[in-house]
């Protein structure tokens, strides 16, 4: 009630100027011919861009672009449905762990990475659907918590069981190669990973203007209403838990392949931290917010390596989240609403 | 038990927190440590070491140790108590009438930029904690105690006691009700919403602040991530036992300090060393996810409306 009026007074002094220059940017898009230039010069851009970076800025993009893919999935079950996972480590860990276990020497198995990815990627759709099935009608905090609970349980079971070879971590994983071609440089996860994000972008694009993704948009507004009208919310929920963790279990296999070394360190909540802080910053239930905020999070903070600065680098994410929730709640590059949707932002 | 009791005290502060303003805090695990932390820098500018004062060389006895003592959980409890304060005003005041997601993304900023400004200030490495007391120990009915934890139990008690007077028969406890039940009703009455609020949240870090210094005495040592841990937990007893409900956060504390003990005793016996001590968390967290299929309200919960479906 009161709510509109008064974040919009506190959100005008920061607005304005980020929304001339939306404006410029809008004007520019709203043409076709426009549209299509800017994407093919993206295209070319990144496409050439291994050329003229070292091979240090190239791994860093190669990180930014599986952060891309698993923030694109965060901002699927978050922004478009209000699903509040704070689980997603584990989902990470189960496509890393999956490819690590099976295309390495510890259990002496040695499957191709095409066999693997949709194993591990099914794997980790399939554990999130099945911890949704009691957990899903909880609400908020509460499913946050089953889901910091599942990753905790997930982090210690890796941690001591020997069939993940407990602390030490799996080493020597195959690296990833599909027939006729091995993935050895970061140039080459660089061409492997950059398709992949597109994909993945498409696809959760497409499915944001789908019935689906407007559906899930009527969850988070209001799942009553959204109730009301005949959507059959639980099972629209699964459906979010097990297509938003796809990317996310993606990401960890080719984390896998590409560091050819996994422990459960690389795992902790502060993965999931991370992610979260990338869509928030980006901007909630939209897939280019959520490509943002990735990017930026990654690459922003490379420069400051090495400086004292560096420690204080959570620091930093932590202030982010509170400074966003307080004065831009919607994120960088907020969800715009088309004609048809009643402008409807606010939570419960 | 006495972890239970630990437990206990971070699920109240979870609970009451929840009970006024209808949000999880999430940096409430970290205050607690912070608590601990300062309280650790207080007996370090103190020059008390392994509970002997070190300059001089005085072991701590009687009213000295008395002092010392009250000086350690006094001023963590300030501590914690005056950084509530703050994140409530600065964070969680703006935010009371967003979104609840927004709020628990604030929250959860809190709790990182916490961890990681304690990490700047008191450093990474885990810091040994001195417990004060001369290690003694002594048998009643078969179990062996030690005198540190007979003193966080009696401690505990006494403050259990202390809040459950404070809430049930004092002014200010029936604002607390009052303003739990209904905010907007309770500021028609004339309750100032807001020092209520304040209130609350200077007591539940205050409590939380106990559990830290009371944890790290106990195990001998403090980390700053020690607040994810105990953020887990005590949240957990807080769920379990009915969030918003004193008297269920007090038994879940104690029934999650029981079976992290016995499944840490038992287990690896049990499973003929199948199972190691390590997985004894794992029970933990498979009660609180049985408890909220079974009854989402907790175990002393009403059923209210919680669940959304």
């Amino acid at each position: 009630m009161f709510n509109k009026d008064e974040s919009k007074a506190v959100r005008k002094p920061l607005s304005i100027p980020l929304s001339r220059i939306l404006q410029y940017w809008r004007e520019l898009t709203s043409n076709v011919w426009g549209r299509r230039i800017l994407l093919l010069l993206v295209a070319a851009l990144l496409l050439i861009l291994p050329r003229f970076l070292s091979n240090y800025w190239l791994r860093v993009l190669d990180i930014a672009g599986l952060y891309v893919m698993m923030s694109l999935g965060y901002n699927l079950m978050f922004g478009y449905t209000g699903l509040f996972n704070l689980g997603f480590a584990a989902f990470f860990a189960t496509g890393a762990y999956c490819y690590a276990i099976l295309a390495s020497p510890l259990h002496n198995m040695h499957l191709p990475f095409l066999v693997i990815l949709p194993i591990a990627v099914g794997l980790t759709s399939l554990v999130s659907y099945l911890l949704g099935i009691p957990s899903i009608s909880l609400y908020g905090d509460y499913l946050g918590l089953v889901t910091l609970a599942f990753a905790e349980i997930f982090r210690i079971l890796v941690n001591n069981l020997e069939f993940t070879n407990s602390a030490y971590g799996i080493i020597n994983i195959d690296p990833i190669s599909v027939p006729f071609f091995t993935f050895k440089s970061v140039s080459d996860y660089y061409y492997l990973i950059l398709p992949l994000c597109v994909i993945t972008y498409f696809v959760i694009k497409r499915l944001e203007q789908s019935r689906i993704g407007r559906a899930w948009l009527a969850i988070r507004n209001d799942e009553n209403a959204a109730r009301t009208t005949g959507l059959d919310t639980r099972q629209l929920k699964l459906l979010a838990c097990a297509i938003g963790v796809a990317p996310v279990g993606l990401a960890g296999v080719i984390f896998a392949g590409m560091q050819t070394f996994i422990s459960p360190m690389s795992f902790t909540s502060k993965e999931t931290w991370l992610i979260i802080a990338m869509a928030i910053v980006g901007g909630l239930g939209n897939a280019d917010g959520a490509v943002l905020g990735a990017l930026l999070l990654i690459i922003l903070p490379e420069p400051l390596r090495g400086t004292p600065i560096e420690s204080a680098r959570a620091l930093i994410y932590g202030l982010l989240l509170i400074f966003f929730s307080l004065f831009r709640p919607q994120g960088l590059l907020p969800r715009r609403h088309r004609a048809s949707v009643p402008q409807a932002e606010k939570g419960t | 038990m006495t972890i239970g009791m630990i437990y206990s005290l971070i699920a109240l502060g979870y609970s009451m927190v929840y009970g006024v303003l209808k949000m999880v805090n999430f940096a409430h695990g970290d205050l607690c440590v912070l608590g601990a932390m300062f309280s650790l820098f207080l007996l370090r500018v103190a020059g008390i070491t392994k509970g002997r004062l070190n300059i001089i060389e005085v072991p701590l006895t009687g009213a000295r140790l008395v002092g010392v003592a009250a000086m350690v959980f006094l001023g963590g409890m300030l501590f914690s108590a005056i950084a509530a304060l703050i994140i409530e005003r600065f964070v969680y005041r703006p935010l009371r009438r967003a979104s609840i997601l927004t709020v628990l993304v604030s929250a959860l900023g809190v709790s990182i930029a916490l961890e990681n400004m304690m990490m700047l200030v008191f450093g990474r490495e885990m810091k040994s904690f001195p417990s004060l007391l001369e290690k003694r120990y002594f048998t009643i009915m078969g179990a062996t105690y030690s005198n540190l934890q007979v003193f966080i139990a009696i401690l505990t008690i006494i403050l259990l006691i202390g809040l459950f007077y404070l809430v049930d028969k004092t002014t200010l406890g029936r604002c607390i009700r009052a303003v739990a039940e209904d905010k907007d009703m309770a500021g028609l009455l004339g309750i100032d919403v807001n020092r209520v609020i304040v209130a609350v949240f200077a007591l539940g870090a205050a409590l939380g602040a106990v559990a830290g210094i009371s944890h790290a005495m106990y195990y001998g040592q403090t980390y700053y991530l020690t607040g994810y841990q105990l953020m887990i937990l005590g949240w957990a007893a807080a769920v379990i036992g009915g969030i918003g409900d004193m008297r269920g956060c007090v038994i879940a504390g104690l029934l999650i300090g029981l079976l992290e003990a016995v499944g840490g005793g038992y287990l690896p016996i049990l499973t003929g060393g199948l199972l190691g001590a390590d997985y004894r968390r794992i029970f933990v967290f498979l009660v609180l996810i049985i408890t909220l299929i079974v009854k989402p309200s907790g175990i002393l919960g009403k059923p209210e409306v919680i669940i959304k479906a």
